[in-house]
């Protein structure tokens, strides 16, 4: 999940209970809704290619749920994307390296916006 | 009378060396099966439930996936060949416990095999149903939240298909949609084969009670067992106004009876094998929604004091885990569990695990049959 411990928080054991069986009900929802197919929507690759805009992929070098090859391949499923690697992350880029997350998308969003203005 | 049924989950323990794997369920690549062994331990393992059906002790099947202890993957095949390999034995029964059915997607095709085999065996089965372990959901794609709602549904659909015989009905349910529910053969017993669901705690076993089912419960020792027979008998009494028939409760144990106390242990360490073997994935033990968050955060931050993993063989028995020993050591261990949680009707003898060979269980079986069965019934044990 992160490519730094450190985020993953105190083990279970650490938590105060509450906290943790808080924890535990999130869980269960998200098995609720995610279970089958898991943790994905089969159709959606296919429905990349209809995306009429510039697209940016931003994935986490470390990602040990999806790895970077799973990323680069639904970025090659857009008709026009690119696809950025965030090093020292992992599967949530946006909270173990934000700053780098914030300034790929104002790039992206820059460079495509100059574009389309042309 | 106590009933005594013989149980064996039909493991492959030819397994290298412990360093070598994470587990043995789940994730245990099948390339460190030999077919041609499997074959061996499968006729052995027939052998031994035949040799049971022999005795007038009863045939006790189990099924689990993608498991080196358990190669009893498709338990209505199991069970079909035992059925027709004891057709001379007209009184000896034949106990499924038991259909994962919160995993099957179709309850309509259970119907259809548990009606099958109580056509083949000339009415002799008896059918289980069980919620099944936490480790073979995700390769079951089964959601393990709403577990025990889609299994009470399931168990419904399976009586609806049963029970009706006056041409297609459907059913429209929370979890399951059928059309044309018409099953072909029906089952030979009226109106249904006897129904055990296994439980693990007492409110699981009151569930139980209410329907009037048999529960068993595996391996859970004394307070374990003690607690699910209350919360059975309690609902039982309940629910129907009179106490519990003694058979309507079941505990398994690891059983095995020698000539002597220490060929009784010997016997008994070689079982030890399905707990000392059982190596499990962390990963795929505790599945969000399999147990309530209460519970799960307990098990992730405590101590589980059922947990069995470990244990000598003499916690074991003074747990009521394993009962072995000589006759008469095995008898007294029996009536001392009984004692403490009170008495049932089916022991079932888990008699064969790892690499215990089959004259060796057959053996420890003959002899709980003729020396040790008379004790608990009050009778002389045999000379």
């Amino acid at each position: 999940m992160f490519h730094d411990p450190a985020y993953a928080g105190p083990p279970p054991a650490e938590l105060p209970s509450e906290e943790l069986v808080r924890r535990l009900r999130a869980e269960e929802t998200t098995a609720l809704y995610a279970w089958e197919p898991y943790m994905c929507n089969p159709k959606l690759r296919r429905r990349l290619r209809a995306v009429r805009v510039p697209a940016l992929v931003v994935w986490g070098e470390h990602d040990g749920i999806a790895p970077v090859g799973y990323g680069h391949a639904y970025a090659e499923s857009f008709p026009d994307a690119r696809f950025e690697v965030v090093a020292a992350a992992g599967h949530s880029p946006h909270v173990e390296q934000p700053a780098t997350v914030v300034e790929l998308i104002e790039r992206f969003l820059s460079e495509t916006s100059s574009g389309a203005a042309a | 009378m106590q009933q005594l049924w013989f149980f064996s989950e039909a493991a492959y323990p030819d397994l290298p060396p412990e360093s070598e794997y994470d587990s043995v369920r789940v994730t245990m690549p099948n390339r460190f099966l030999d077919p041609e062994k499997a074959a061996g331990w499968w006729d052995e393992y027939l052998e031994e439930w035949q040799a049971a059906a022999e005795l007038g002790i009863g045939i006790m099947l189990n099924e689990h996936h993608g498991t080196t202890t358990c190669m009893n993957s498709t338990v209505p095949i199991s069970a079909g060949i035992l059925a027709r390999l004891t057709r001379h034995l007209p009184d000896s029964r034949i106990l499924i416990l038991g259909n994962p059915i919160a995993n099957r997607r179709d309850p309509v095709r259970v119907a259809e095999e548990m009606a099958m085999i109580d056509v083949l065996s000339r009415g002799r089965l008896e059918v289980g149903f069980v919620r099944g372990v936490p480790y073979e959901l995700s390769a079951m794609n089964s959601n393990p939240v709403n577990m025990t709602e889609r299994f009470w549904e399931a168990h419904d659909v399976i009586k609806h298909a049963w029970t009706s015989h006056d041409g297609p009905v459907n059913w429209q349910g929370r979890f399951f949609e059928h059309r044309q529910i018409n099953i072909w053969p029906r089952p030979l017993q009226q109106p249904h084969p006897p129904i055990w669901i296994t439980a693990g705690s007492p409110g699981s076993a009151a569930k139980v009670g209410e329907h009037g089912y048999v529960t068993a419960t595996f391996l859970s020792g004394f307070e374990g067992t003690r607690k699910i027979f209350d919360g059975y008998r309690e609902a039982y009494e309940r629910t129907h106004g009179a106490p519990a028939p003694l058979d309507r409760l079941a505990y398994a144990a690891l059983v095995y009876t020698g000539e002597t106390d220490e060929e009784g242990f010997e016997g008994a360490r070689k079982l030890m094998w399905y707990i000392s073997a059982n190596k499990v994935p962390k990963q795929f033990a505790n599945p969000p929604g399999y147990m309530a968050p209460e519970i799960r955060a307990m098990a992730m931050t405590g101590t589980n004091p059922y947990a069995l993993a470990g244990a000598t063989l003499e916690q074991l028995i003074e747990r009521g885990v394993v009962f072995a020993g000589s006759p008469d050591t095995v008898a007294a261990q029996i009536r001392r569990f009984k004692d403490h949680v009170g008495d049932f009707g089916h022991l079932l003898i888990m008699g064969q695990a790892g690499f215990l060979r089959k004259d060796e269980t057959i053996d420890g079986l003959r002899r709980f049959k003729q020396e040790v069965l008379p004790q608990l019934e009050g009778a002389p044990a045999a000379a």
